[in-house]
């Protein structure tokens, strides 16, 4: 018998929600009034607040996945030894968040609004919504809620600095490139994953493909809209994009990658031909804020530099 | 003579000729479809003259490789489901139904994380020997009085459940050495390229060539033990060298694509409506049809692929699959006589303590889970803490986390558990049968569907909507259930027969949803993964209605069970209205599950066997049933709650995952037991 597998379940479902966003309650977004003071003991629930935090300088008390934030996240500074795990993003152990005595905790409305309750029940808590609607686009979120942040932790003239690097690295990264005259003839950015044999490509909405435009490069994935900023494709749809510059992130010993490496089809595309597919490591954290950003452009500035 | 040789040969035209004409029209379909846009001309050319263009690439190594292996595998299982039919004489037999699926897919998914280099060198013979267990393990079950189609048919889904409760929690546990099994756990055809194809094509091929060879001998066994006997035929080697064949078939599929349901069982059943029982040619043309089938539902599958995910052909095939049971289900006239004898499980209890002590003392058993449970938890907190706690200082952690966290989450978990275990044993009281359960009538998935259906159109509904649309799916689900199997009243073994296709029916379409459902899935998982994760008062407040109002009535009425339990005749004697009876006792348990599953989801194994405990403890007297079986139900979830909690701490593992991993082995050990007795 077919049986429902929970696993089945979960596999589809988890897929769908790291990347996803899936709140029509709008959630409170703006501080909650109960706290004035600056917020220091602070539980991020989700890897971008954790990386926000530490750009303004502080360390969160309690970080879910701390393993896992420290395989795909790779800025400055890194996460304090003392930092508490408090379980995985999806189920945070509300017991270790309220034993941390938090004055603030932060997560996602995506995987969060579930449990808001529970958690405004420990402290004050903010949910945001790093998927907006079309008034607003991911970079432009990213920052605002950077900045609503800061001013939470009362660190908004830090706050602007990182974001004023952020944009400093985006100058230099295009003027790096321009001075390199790399041939630009667009870029795909994909995403490999260990549970799929399938490559996310990122659309015109993804904050990571934004940032991109911002150092001068253009997308030439054209793909059906996707709130969350990506398609999952398989192989045959690289051979009309084949003129582009392939950056990709994979996981170190991806199988699927090494699979495809043999493949006639992938031998075939003209960015294998002409060397044009650039690794641009496991840990660029392309969902991150304004620390993740900069060490995307960066990296991906000198990946296509070097050719 | 003449005229039935004439039929003869017009069935074998149909099931051949159509076949090849249908597999050659759904394999050229498959070559066209996908992400690039071809034209069949290009396909063509591909195929004949192929060049070294991107194009023809593309179908040379990635369309034909999938679709072939999709004939291959479809060719594989319609072989094994025949031959597993035949040699167990059930129609209900297949690689699915028969366990062999999930316990090949646990033993690859065993091997992954403790024996690599194993799985590296032989996937098959880790797959096979899994399946092989499974088998010999639902064949022991269902042999413990006699074996009928629908005991070999629940036990199977019975084992099926309980390993694929295994797997999940491996794959929890052992999240990195088992992501590559990941994606393929559902079943799918998808392939990166040959590799896959070219492993299994030979070992199939073989495998077929082989029971070709058997064909006679297999058309002897269908006369009966005692023909084939006179006949000389040696029948046991048959037995042995059939179902070897038949698992290795299957393993080898498991192998390649992961565990794919239903086709298996149907596609014999096709080449015999189309009037063709002579093994010679019921193989090839189950085979044929096989390859039909599965190749239809992976142009199906690819057709719902979304931005995010593919659906699994293993839904596809169970979309198709579960009505085709529903259909045998209702005509089949040699279910197999549970009709006839109260069969469930006599235990002879050998009653050592006296009731009033034995629930006394599960009581004190509860009450010792519900310390543990406050007292044991990712936030360590000191007896001292524990006691201020509870009598007061409201602002301090202790308080929060004991009463605000930990004490709601335990209370559901309790009432839940002691639902579930009561409705499970109306449910077994009334089909007779000691593996139903509300996860095998329908109910569990019923509920799951409905909330899931209610999710999709509806992303803003409150969770009091969702619960609703929970009892409305359980309700809807067991409705269909009880009315597709009511001829002139409800047999209990069609009814259950009927339950578990509609189960798989829902669940394939839950997995369906959830592809289409994308995002809105996150607020989803947690409820419907059978979890007490984050409970708070105002779930306890949603759950506790519906169980205060019926659990009493079913302590009331439960004396009617004990009636029911004597078979069709002696109720009637009696002058109880039978049909009736088992109505109410049934309305009763379905609201009791989708109540519970509205709350914690769908938390499998409590319903199948606090029943049984209940039993071997206080023997079969309902009314003494009903309060026992409820604390059980209670100790069990509550506990699978505290071990959720603190076993890898802070992460959580999902209560319905604990309950099957306590409850499977304790399930088998039972069944074991008794037949030993």
């Amino acid at each position: 018998m077919h049986r429902f597998s929970r696993r089945q379940f979960m596999a589809t479902a988890l897929a769908s929600a790291v990347m996803t966003s899936c709140t029509q309650r709008q959630k409170s977004s703006q501080a909650d009034g109960r706290s004035a003071a600056a917020a220091t003991r602070i539980v991020a629930l989700e890897w971008v607040y954790v990386e926000d935090l530490l750009a303004l300088g502080l360390q969160p008390v309690g970080v879910t996945d701390i393993q896992g934030y420290n395989t795909f996240v790779d800025i400055e500074p890194k996460l304090a030894a003392t930092v508490v795990d408090v379980g995985t993003r999806q189920e945070p152990s509300l017991e270790a968040i309220a034993q941390l005595e938090p004055d603030l905790i932060i997560g996602t409305q995506l995987r969060h609004d579930a449990i808001y309750d529970a958690l405004s029940a420990i402290s004050p808590t903010l949910l945001f919504n790093p998927y907006p609607d079309n008034s607003l686009t991911q970079l432009d979120e990213m920052q605002q809620t950077f900045r609503a942040i800061a001013q939470r932790v009362e660190r908004q003239e830090l706050g602007e600095t990182v974001l004023r690097q952020m944009q400093a690295a985006f100058k230099t990264a295009r003027d790096r490139l321009q001075l390199a005259k790399s041939a630009n003839n667009g870029f795909i950015l994909g995403q490999f994953n260990d549970a799929t044999p399938q490559i996310r490509l990122f659309t015109n909405n993804a904050m990571a493909v934004q940032v991109l435009n911002q150092i001068g490069l253009k997308n030439a994935w054209n793909g059906q809209f996707d709130r969350f900023g990506f398609n999952t494709v398989g192989i045959e749809v690289l051979p009309t994009i084949e003129q582009a510059n392939f950056l990709y992130i994979a996981p170190d010993h991806n199988t699927h990658l090494k699979q495809l490496q043999n493949h006639p089809v992938w031998q075939g595309l003209q960015f294998v031909q002409e060397n044009r597919f650039y690794p641009i490591g496991a840990d660029t954290w392309v969902f991150g804020g304004p620390k993740s950003v900069q060490v995307l452009v960066e990296k991906v500035a000198t990946a296509l530099i070097k050719r | 003579m003449k005229s039935s040789a004439m039929t003869k040969s017009i069935s074998t035209l149909t099931i051949f000729g159509l076949g090849v004409i249908l597999l050659l029209m759904l394999f050229s379909v498959h070559l066209i479809q996908g992400q690039a846009d071809l034209d069949i001309a290009t396909v063509l050319e591909a195929i004949f003259t192929p060049n070294d263009s991107a194009a023809h690439n593309i179908v040379r190594y990635v369309r034909l490789p999938r679709v072939m292996l999709g004939v291959l595998a479809g060719a594989a299982l319609g072989l094994s489901g025949t031959v597993l039919q035949t040699i167990t004489r059930n129609p209900l037999a297949s690689p699915a139904t028969l366990g062999i699926n999930a316990g090949a897919y646990l033993a690859v998914t065993l091997a992954a994380v403790f024996a690599p280099v194993l799985l590296a060198a032989s996937p098959i013979l880790i797959a096979l020997l899994g399946g092989l267990f499974a088998a010999v393990l639902v064949y022991a079950i269902a042999a413990s009085v006699h074996v009928t189609p629908l005991r070999l048919t629940l036990a199977g889904v019975a084992v099926s459940l309980a390993f694929s409760a295994f797997t999940a929690a491996l794959q929890l546990i052992y999240e990195n050495e088992t992501s590559d099994l990941f994606f393929w756990g559902a079943g799918s055809l998808l392939q990166l390229d040959w590799s896959g194809t070219r492993y299994a094509a030979p070992r199939i091929v073989l495998g077929a060539v082989l029971l070709f060879g058997l064909a006679k001998a297999l058309d002897v066994l269908t006369l009966g033990d005692e023909v084939a006997r006179s006949l000389g035929a040696k029948i046991q080697l048959i037995r042995v060298a059939g179902t070897l064949l038949a698992v290795t078939l299957a393993a080898i599929v498991v192998s390649v694509c992961g565990p794919i349901g239903f086709v298996g069982l149907v596609a014999p059943h096709l080449v015999k409506l189309m009037g063709c029982w002579n093994h010679r040619l019921l193989l090839p043309g189950a085979a044929l049809w096989g390859a039909i089938l599965l190749v239809g539902a992976d142009i199906a599958a690819q057709q719902v692929t979304t931005n995010v995910s593919q659906l699994p052909t293993g839904s596809i095939t169970a979309l198709v699959g579960a009505p085709f049971l529903i259909w045998l289900a209702c005509t089949s006239t040699q279910l197999g006589g549970d009709t006839a004898s109260a069969n469930t499980l006599q235990a002879e209890t050998a009653r050592r303590l006296p009731y009033p002590v034995l629930l006394v003392g599960s009581v004190l058993v509860l009450v010792a889970i519900a310390i543990a449970g406050l007292l044991f938890g990712s936030a360590a907190l000191s007896l001292d803490q524990v006691l201020n706690g509870l009598l007061g200082n409201s602002s301090s952690l202790a308080h929060t986390v004991l009463l605000n966290l930990r004490l709601p989450r335990l209370l559901v978990a309790m009432l839940a558990g002691a639902t579930l275990a009561v409705s499970g044993l109306l449910l077994q009281g009334v089909v007779r049968n000691p593996l139903a359960g509300p996860e095998i009538v329908g109910v569990t998935s019923g509920a799951g569907l409905g909330a899931m259906l209610v999710l999709v159109l509806l992303p803003t509904a409150s969770p009091t909507i969702l619960s609703l649309a929970a009892s409305v799916g359980a309700v809807t689900a067991f409705g269909l259930v009880y009315g597709l199997s009511w001829q002139q009243g409800v047999l209990p073994a069609r009814l259950a027969l009927v339950g578990i296709a509609v189960s798989a029916f829902c669940a394939a379409g839950i997995n369906v949803l959830v592809v289409f459902a994308q995002l809105r899935v996150a607020q989803a998982i947690v409820w419907l993964s059978g979890s007490t994760y984050a409970r708070q008062w105002d779930e306890f407040g949603r759950l506790i209605g519906l169980p205060i109002l019926l659990l009493p009535i079913a302590w009331l009425f439960a004396r009617r069970l004990d009636i029911l339990a004597l078979g069709e005749d002696v109720p009637r004697s009696l002058g109880m209205p039978l049909q009736r009876v088992r109505a109410g006792m049934m309305a009763i348990a379905v609201l009791l599950s989708a109540a519970a599953v509205a709350a914690v989801g769908t938390i499998s194994f409590v319903g199948l066997i606090a029943p049984h405990a209940g039993r071997l403890l206080v023997g079969h007297r309902h009314r003494q049933l009903v309060p026992i079986v409820a604390i059980l139900g209670a100790i069990l979830v509550s506990l699978a709650d505290v071990i959720g909690r603190v076993a890898i701490a802070p992460k959580e593992v999902p209560s319905g995952l604990v309950t099957a991993m306590i409850g499977a082995p304790y399930f088998l050990w039972l069944i074991f037991v008794k037949r030993t007795n």
